[in-house]
């Protein structure tokens, strides 16, 4: 591999830092992509603590 | 035919005609009435040719510098193959440091020519061989006679195209062409060249070079890099990944935060059980849930709610625990597991509890609960393998039909199979 190559080949190396770069972001963070897990996040109810809640 | 001092006077038309090529011109066409004829006592008769000046790119005597030589152009003429009768054009150029040389050009593709001394196959007679370190393949092997000529040559133009079978064999951008004879050879080497480049070198406007159509057949299909870079650098970022994920999966925290069992009495007289506080340390990671469910020919329902004691920040999801089994004619089937997995992304460090919403059915009263911290999971790096491999699948799939197409005019194809 020359410069030439690297020149050349300079759109797939940029693609390929950024993949890696998220992907080792995602690792970081506990990022899945894919997540068979549908979660639904329910921002600051108030309801903090234990609270008795019926079954839906 | 007369001439001195490099100059000769055309048979027909008895034009002077002054000799570029000075001694060395064995062959020309006359400036004024465009006859072909030979200098010298060659008995031959002179002809003529139907005009097809638009076929010609770059005049005869104009000059152009390729691999730092300069070269003028000193003929010209449109050859056609004589079984598919497709037609091309030759330049002869020739440079007082490094002798003659051709230009040949076809549906826009450029190719520079040069004679070299020997036989690249070493006198075997084969279609395909290694020559300074390329593979060479039979492109093409044909006759051919010259439909047009203008200008001058240091050979019967005529004679040599109609009495030699050529054959072409190539390693893309470069070529090796041999013209054979009952009594000569001929190997020359030759590399493509974009019809820019020649352009350029021979300071013609672009505008004026003949489009480039299809698929030259030695017309390289990506000079930026090569597949062997290419490769090499795929191989590099994926290792890279996978350094990464093992990085990454061995210093995983993968802790167990919270266990507990739990029998259907715990929720009394509620329909909902809370469990105790427990903390997910070390910032934004995951939280794995591991529940078991010992159920046998039935199903567990049951749904979660991670709920943060601080911010009241929820996150509900649902798990199902089934297994069923029996015996058909004497074999004993299972369905399902006992177990189920759910993983949530991104939770933030804090003090955390579960309220946990059961179903149970008639024969199941009892199920279990993992939750781990910071566990280590593989989906990502394998959409990231295969993120990083799209590029190069897409080079090689695209090469592949480009290189199908650039044989598709060749009788030697390696593609080819009946059908």
């Amino acid at each position: 591999m020359n410069w030439d190559d690297i020149k050349g080949l300079r759109y797939f190396i940029i693609y390929s830092i950024l993949l890696i770069g998220f992907f080792i972001y995602s690792g970081m963070v506990g990022w899945l992509w894919f997540n068979p897990t549908k979660a639904e996040p329910v921002r600051g109810t108030g309801r903090s603590g234990h609270v008795y809640r019926y079954h839906k | 035919m007369s001439g001195n001092n490099h100059n000769v006077s055309c048979p027909k038309c008895s034009a002077e005609n002054q000799l570029r090529g000075k001694a060395l011109t064995v062959a020309l066409t006359c400036k004024a009435c465009g006859t072909y004829f030979r200098t010298g006592k060659w008995n031959k008769a002179a002809a003529e040719f139907q005009h097809l000046k638009e076929y010609q790119a770059i005049p005869i005597g104009t000059r152009g510098k390729i691999d730092n030589f300069v070269y003028e152009v000193m003929g010209f003429v449109v050859k056609q193959e004589t079984r598919y009768h497709f037609k091309w054009c030759e330049y002869l150029l020739f440079s007082p440091y490094r002798g003659y040389a051709f230009l040949s050009e076809y549906d826009g593709h450029w190719n520079f020519l040069w004679p070299i001394e020997g036989d690249p196959r070493n006198n075997i007679k084969v279609d395909d061989f290694n020559y300074e370190g390329a593979e060479y393949r039979l492109y093409q092997k044909y006759n051919a006679q010259v439909v047009f000529a203008k200008g001058e040559f240091f050979f019967d133009v005529l004679d040599v195209t109609e009495s030699t079978v050529n054959s072409e064999f190539i390693a893309p951008p470069y070529m090796l062409a041999l013209e054979k004879s009952n009594d000569s050879v001929l190997w020359c080497q030759g590399e493509y060249f974009k019809p820019k480049e020649i352009a350029e070198a021979f300071s013609i406007p672009l505008s004026k070079m003949p489009p480039r159509q299809g698929v030259g057949y030695t017309q390289p299909f990506n000079s930026s890099y090569s597949d062997k870079a290419l490769i090499l650098f795929s191989v590099l970022v994926f290792l890279t990944t996978l350094l990464a994920q093992l990085t990454m999966s061995s210093s995983a925290e993968d802790k167990v935060v919270f266990q507990h069992d739990y029998h259907d009495t715990d929720l009394q007289d509620q329909k909902m059980i809370a469990t105790s506080s427990f903390d997910l340390t070390g910032g934004m990671r995951n939280v794995e849930f591991y529940i078991y469910a010992p159920v046998e020919n039935n199903w567990f329902f049951t749904e979660f709610s991670l709920i943060n004691d601080d911010t009241g920040d929820e996150y509900n999801f649902t798990e199902e625990v089934e297994f069923y089994s029996g015996y058909d004619e004497g074999y004993r089937w299972t369905e399902g597991t006992h177990t189920a997995e759910a993983i949530l992304s991104m939770i933030p460090a804090g003090r955390y509890h579960i309220n946990i919403y059961p179903e149970f059915n008639f024969n199941n009263h009892a199920f279990s609960v993992t939750v781990k911290r910071d566990v280590p999971v593989s989906t990502n790096f394998y959409l990231t393998a295969i993120g990083l491999l799209l590029f190069p699948a897409f080079y090689f799939v695209r090469k592949h039909y480009r290189e199908r197409k650039r044989w598709s005019d060749s009788d030697y194809s390696p593609y080819y199979t009946e059908e």
